[in-house]
């Protein structure tokens, strides 16, 4: 008989305890003043900060890995006063602030996949972004399955599922007493992982009774989810948004009410345009990046003053096409998740789903 | 009730479609609490047309742009509230009145989303039911049952223009009047001062660490036209820097009130778009409390008033010279 590995609900705050000792932890933590949920650091729980595994964080998982701002390193411009017409310039990268390895515990499967999704694009073949893989690096992801789906989730459509773990190293689905393992890596790390705290990882022979609540929580996930959107096939969208693309009308038709704001992109696990830039104050400057969005009028705005992406239409209509056609011909998948959080944030109710719809539709 | 209201919309929609090219009104959304702005062009879209307690927009965030887009004459279906804006934005000479035809239907209040939000404990919100008095919260476990009266943004507590709005091209009557408790003028803010400096500066500290830069507080805001020239976005010269933290979030802020100082019309869209949850109508409420103890101004509310940033007098009544040193 199949054996069945599982941590007790009961024993989960020792376990993270413990672990935070040899590790970094990072959760999903609400914060009971304004109740928004992001990942942060075990270190920061008490009575005001609390764990929630029950709702989706506001921003997701990139924020730990390729955060809003950062220093790509810093400059400082020297000058010998004997040697008057040479200019050095001595650079520092900033050091390793962290080496202690990660955990980062209770993940939903559609951010797990944002992450794979962030690794196509920082960590592929000659690509490789140092700033992104040393905060990605010598990291444990523990995702949990979605036994509770949200009207705005909508991973099911698009080649996901409440309960497809991806590149995480170990998947739990929470039986209500008990999270059960239902994967778990077969890398060293992860084996020495579960050795090292076995006191928690309880064994016990799967029963009829526990097979059948899995299976009962893994259909209902994926129906509810099911019914939020209808499935998208990557191939056809691809052909759609290139016949749509000079279809002006449409586009302004469907985008009118969009304020071209940030918060659709800035929430988005898998936008990651950045801009970089220099600031300088005297002799010492710091050369950083910080997330951008496509949606504003900057972002194509070029030094001779013309905007190929003047208006909102059209810079809403690259958005999309980023995630349902550039990133299809490139790496065969749709780049977007389900997890709806551009939905939930939008301050004038657009829907992605409505959007790409009305773009099959037409 | 509603219904009622809502027929009256339409048919005076109906008779005003032709001249106009295009109306910007609320219109249903899947979301619960939620509405969508709607544009409509033709008779057939009118029966999309709502308006109820939930249509919090301020659907004047369209009027300068789209008046900048189109030909003929915009409708906008508007709060009384909302009016301010538009007049204030004719006040200044960003609109041209004439290309905007105000229709205005009288509100008995309309529904804060973050309070109910707050009221289930954070709790994703799956479907509402509204009905005149009382409102059903469902979220995944639970059902929660609100009295309406509970619920209603901050401004309806202070609002007295709700059936009598400075400016209007059409008024449509609401038969439901509001019936709140009045609350004093910026008595908020006078409480919230109370706290002192120290716990203020430490409030704001902890608001802004959530801010992302996001620009939904300015792009949604009808006033801030400038949100393709803003000074925040410029590389060349590089006013502000472009990193994404708790200080620069605060320092575009500071930005923002001064830049809306005595322009402000407190229509809290602001505040209800910011993902990060930041109390931002407390910043614009206390500008725009000093801008009526020295102008005696309030904004949006005369048409053709010259607003007191926009020019000068010889001698200022309520500023004293030794005051500004």
């Amino acid at each position: 008989m199949e054996k069945l590995i599982y941590i007790k609900k009961e024993s989960l705050k020792n376990f993270l305890e413990k672990i935070s000792k040899d590790y970094d932890v990072y959760l999903p933590i609400q914060n009971k003043k304004n109740g928004i949920i992001n990942f942060d650091s075990i270190n920061i729980l008490n009575e005001n900060y609390i764990m929630n595994l029950k709702e989706k964080t506001r921003q997701s998982l990139k924020f730990l890995f390729f955060p809003p701002y950062e220093s790509l390193f810093e400059f400082e411009y020297k000058k010998d006063i004997k040697n008057p017409e040479v200019t050095e310039i001595a650079l520092s990268k900033p050091g390793n602030s962290n080496l202690r390895e990660k955990v980062i515990f209770g993940i939903k499967p559609c951010d797990v996949r944002g992450i794979d999704y962030l690794d196509l694009v920082f960590n592929s073949g000659n690509n490789k972004d140092p700033y992104y893989l040393n905060k990605r690096e010598n990291t444990i992801i523990i995702s949990i399955g979605c036994s509770i789906v949200y009207p705005d989730c909508f991973c099911t459509s698009i080649g996901g599922s409440p309960f497809n773990f991806g590149n995480a190293n170990i998947g739990l689905l929470d039986i209500g007493s008990d999270l059960i393992v239902t994967k778990l890596d077969e890398s060293e790390k992860i084996k020495k992982f579960i050795a090292d705290y076995k006191d928690f990882f309880e064994k016990k022979d799967m029963d009829d009774e526990t097979e059948n609540k899995i299976n009962e929580i893994v259909l209902q996930s994926n129906k509810t989810c099911s019914t939020n959107w209808k499935k998208i096939n990557p191939e056809n969208i691809t052909a759609k948004m290139e016949s749509t693309f000079k279809e002006d009308a449409l586009w302004q038709e469907i985008t009118k009410k969009c304020i071209s704001c940030a918060a659709c992109t800035y929430v988005c696990p898998t936008c990651v345009c950045f801009n970089i830039a220099d600031e300088q104050k005297d002799k010492k400057g710091e050369r950083y990046r910080c997330w951008d969005f496509c949606t504003n009028y900057y972002y194509t705005l070029e030094a001779s003053g013309h905007n190929p992406r003047e208006k909102i239409y059209q810079r809403y209509r690259n958005k999309i096409n980023c995630k349902y056609n550039y990133f299809i011909k490139r790496n065969k998948n749709l780049y977007c998740v389900g997890c709806g959080r551009c939905i939930d944030v939008c301050p004038v109710g657009m829907d992605i789903r409505e959007i790409v719809s009305s773009i099959i539709s037409f | 009730m509603v219904n009622i209201l809502e027929n009256k919309l339409k048919e005076k929609i109906s008779s005003l479609i032709e001249e106009l090219e295009i109306i910007i009104g609320y219109s249903e959304s899947k979301a619960p609490l939620k509405i969508n702005p709607v544009f409509i062009k033709t008779k057939e879209e009118i029966d999309r047309l709502i308006f109820n307690n939930l249509c919090v927009n301020n659907l004047a965030t369209y009027s300068y742009y789209l008046s900048a887009d189109t030909k003929g004459k915009i409708g906008i279906i508007l709060k009384p509230c909302d009016v301010k804006s538009i007049i204030q934005l004719i006040s200044e000479e960003l609109l041209i009145k004439n290309k905007i035809k105000t229709i205005v239907i009288g509100c008995n209040g309309i529904i804060d989303y973050k309070k109910i939000n707050k009221a289930v404990n954070y709790q994703k919100i799956i479907s509402a039911k509204l009905d005149e008095n009382n409102i059903t919260v469902n979220t995944i476990d639970k059902s929660f049952n609100f009295k309406l009266k509970d619920f209603f943004a901050q401004k309806c507590y202070v609002c007295n223009i709700y059936d009598n709005p400075p400016y209007y091209d059409e008024f449509i009557e609401n038969d439901l009047k509001l019936n709140l408790e009045k609350k004093k003028e910026y008595e908020d803010i006078e409480e919230f001062e109370k706290s002192g400096l120290e716990k203020i500066y430490k409030f704001w500290e902890e608001e802004f660490n959530n801010c992302i830069r996001c620009y939904a507080c300015r792009n949604i805001c009808p006033l801030e036209v400038c949100r393709d020239k803003c000074i925040a976005q410029l590389d060349e010269p590089h006013w502000q820097s472009h990193k994404i933290n708790s200080s620069e979030g605060k320092f575009f802020q500071l930005i923002r009130i001064f830049h809306l100082a005595g322009r402000c019309t407190e229509c809290g869209e602001c505040e209800r778009v910011c993902p990060a949850n930041i109390e931002l109508l407390k910043l614009m409420k206390k500008v725009n409390q000093i801008i009526l103890k020295l102008f005696d101004y309030r904004p949006g509310l005369i048409l053709d008033m010259k607003p007191p940033l926009l020019t000068f007098k010889n001698v200022e009544q309520n500023i004293k010279d030794e005051e500004l040193i």
